[in-house]
């Protein structure tokens, strides 16, 4: 394999790990590191897996599903000081691979803990919390935690690592441990910080109803996990219809959504639900199952213009019902992080 | 009931013990080749050196293909079956039958459990202690049942 291990050539390295915000976050410290004139790499992954080396952004091209392998970097890059990568792994064996072998982190940030990838990783956040210690390494010097439940940070916290909790000034906002953490990090590592309330009132203005032809909707289908979901449908208000796409290759987050509704985490008035096991899931939750098809998106958009309520947009963004619905409702692209991308981007293909 | 019989019948019962701790636990502190190999040992304890050879030599084997060669997942997992099997065919080349070859993959197997644990030292201890209870039990049940 060509390439090199970032921890044989990066003195100064930081995994971003945990449930949500992960890839916010390492974006937003990479971009302050950066603008410090500092050497830096940055791996960030999803869909869209990028590299950033100081003011160049390589796009990795995947052939299959996604391969820790992809962490492997240039030989060619010059100095560099800082590495901040996104932890990819989904399990507990992926996770404690990529620190093990591929990163060997100094520091560990755990944005989160919330209900995703319970089939790999457990049903409860506190089997998920410990999941997720125990991928930590001994070589690990500090754990930072965003995570405002003291009973999910006892699990975390363990004997060989300093672990230091980081508390927003607004933890009713969703995502706002992203930029009170970036800012710990970085004045942990001797730099000035950024502007929190800044980033706060950006997460402010953008987690709101938007209405498009009379339809008021919020396109939260990038928020995979119940946690997640429910927490910005309490910032957002009201008694709203919920829009969910299922995944077949996702059962655990179908398991995670349907405790969700049953348990009543929020109101909503009534589920409309489409994908893999949408029929079980509509008869256990008293919903509205429709094709995985833009058929399907046409009948929810004739439900929500007939309810004039607004829906909120969850589970997946993988489906084609869901597509079809937010091209119905003029949503193009997904914002990928805070702010832009490097103003130098050189895009490169990196096979 | 014959002796093989009573070790068939005790590695179905060792899986669904295993099987139980890892709901209980939420992963797998034990390896799920303990239960075959114990039975195993116990009808044939001449094999027990090739088997410990075998679990010794894949993991750490395996060990060096997944830190300087970066293996893992199902890649790992083939390398530590074949080097098992290539050490099972070595060790017991001269009495190589049938049941050796249905043998020779456990070691690896072994091996990999241990390494895909959450925690890799109390799997390595906790199946050396079930294996050795395992085997016990076998021979307290074969002596007090008196089965031939």
């Amino acid at each position: 394999m060509k390439g090199e291990l970032p921890w044989r050539v990066i003195p100064n390295r930081i995994s971003i790990s945990g449930t949500r915000g992960k890839t916010s976050l390492a974006f937003l410290v990479y971009s302050e590191i950066v603008g410090k004139n500092k050497g830096v790499l940055c791996k960030i992954t999803g869909t869209l897996p990028l590299m950033f080396i100081n003011k160049s952004t390589i796009l990795m091209k995947r052939k299959g599903p996604a391969k820790l392998y992809e962490n492997v970097i240039p030989t060619n890059i010059g100095k560099l000081d800082y590495c901040i990568m996104e932890n990819q792994g989904i399990s507990v064996y992926t996770m404690k691979v990529f620190h093990e072998v591929f990163l060997r982190p100094q520091t560990v940030v755990l944005t989160n803990i919330r209900l995703d990838h319970v089939e790999n990783l457990g049903k409860t956040r506190e089997k998920i919390a410990s999941a997720i210690s125990s991928t930590i390494t001994k070589d690990v010097r500090l754990v930072l935690s965003g995570e405002t439940d003291e009973r999910i940070n006892q699990i975390l916290k363990k004997g060989y690592y300093e672990f230091d909790v980081v508390y927003s000034p607004k933890p009713e906002l969703p995502g706002s441990e992203i930029p009170v953490l970036g800012d710990y990090l970085l004045r942990r590592y001797g730099f000035s910080g950024i502007d929190v309330w800044m980033y706060l009132r950006k997460i402010e203005s953008e987690l709101r109803w938007k209405e498009t032809r009379g339809l008021v909707f919020y396109d939260g289908s990038k928020i995979n996990d119940p946690n997640s979901a429910s927490l910005v449908l309490r910032w957002l208000g009201g008694v709203p219809l919920i829009i969910l796409q299922l995944r077949r290759d996702r059962p655990g987050r179908t398991w995670a959504f349907l405790k969700m509704i049953r348990e009543r985490w929020v109101d909503y008035n009534s589920v409309i639900v489409s994908g893999d096991w949408s029929d079980m899931f509509a008869k256990k939750t008293n919903g509205i199952s429709l094709p995985d098809s833009c058929e399907g998106a046409s009948k929810a958009l004739e439900i929500m213009r007939e309810r004039g309520i607004p829906a909120f947009l969850t589970g997946s963004r993988g489906g084609k019902f869901i597509r079809c619905l937010l091209e119905m409702l003029g949503v193009k692209g997904i914002p990928l992080v805070y702010g832009e991308l490097p103003l130098e981007v050189n895009l490169k293909s990196r096979g | 009931m014959s002796i093989q019989t009573l070790a068939y019948l005790s590695s179905v019962v060792g899986l669904v013990i295993i099987w139980m701790l890892y709901e209980r636990v939420g992963y797998r502190p034990i390896s799920i080749s303990v239960p075959l190999l114990a039975p195993y040992v116990y009808l044939r304890i001449e094999i027990l050196y090739a088997i410990i050879v075998g679990i010794l030599v894949s993991a750490l084997l395996g060990e060096i293909f997944y830190r300087y060669l970066l293996f893992y997942g199902l890649r790992q997992f083939f390398i530590y079956n074949i080097i098992s099997m290539l050490v099972i065919f070595i060790t017991l080349y001269t009495s190589i039958n049938e049941e050796v070859l249905l043998l020779s993959t456990l070691p690896g197997l072994f091996a990999y459990d241990v390494h895909s644990s959450r925690n890799r030292v109390r799997t390595a201890i906790l199946s050396a202690i079930f294996f050795t209870l395992h085997v016990t039990s076998l021979f307290i049940l074969v002596n007090i049942l008196r089965v031939v």
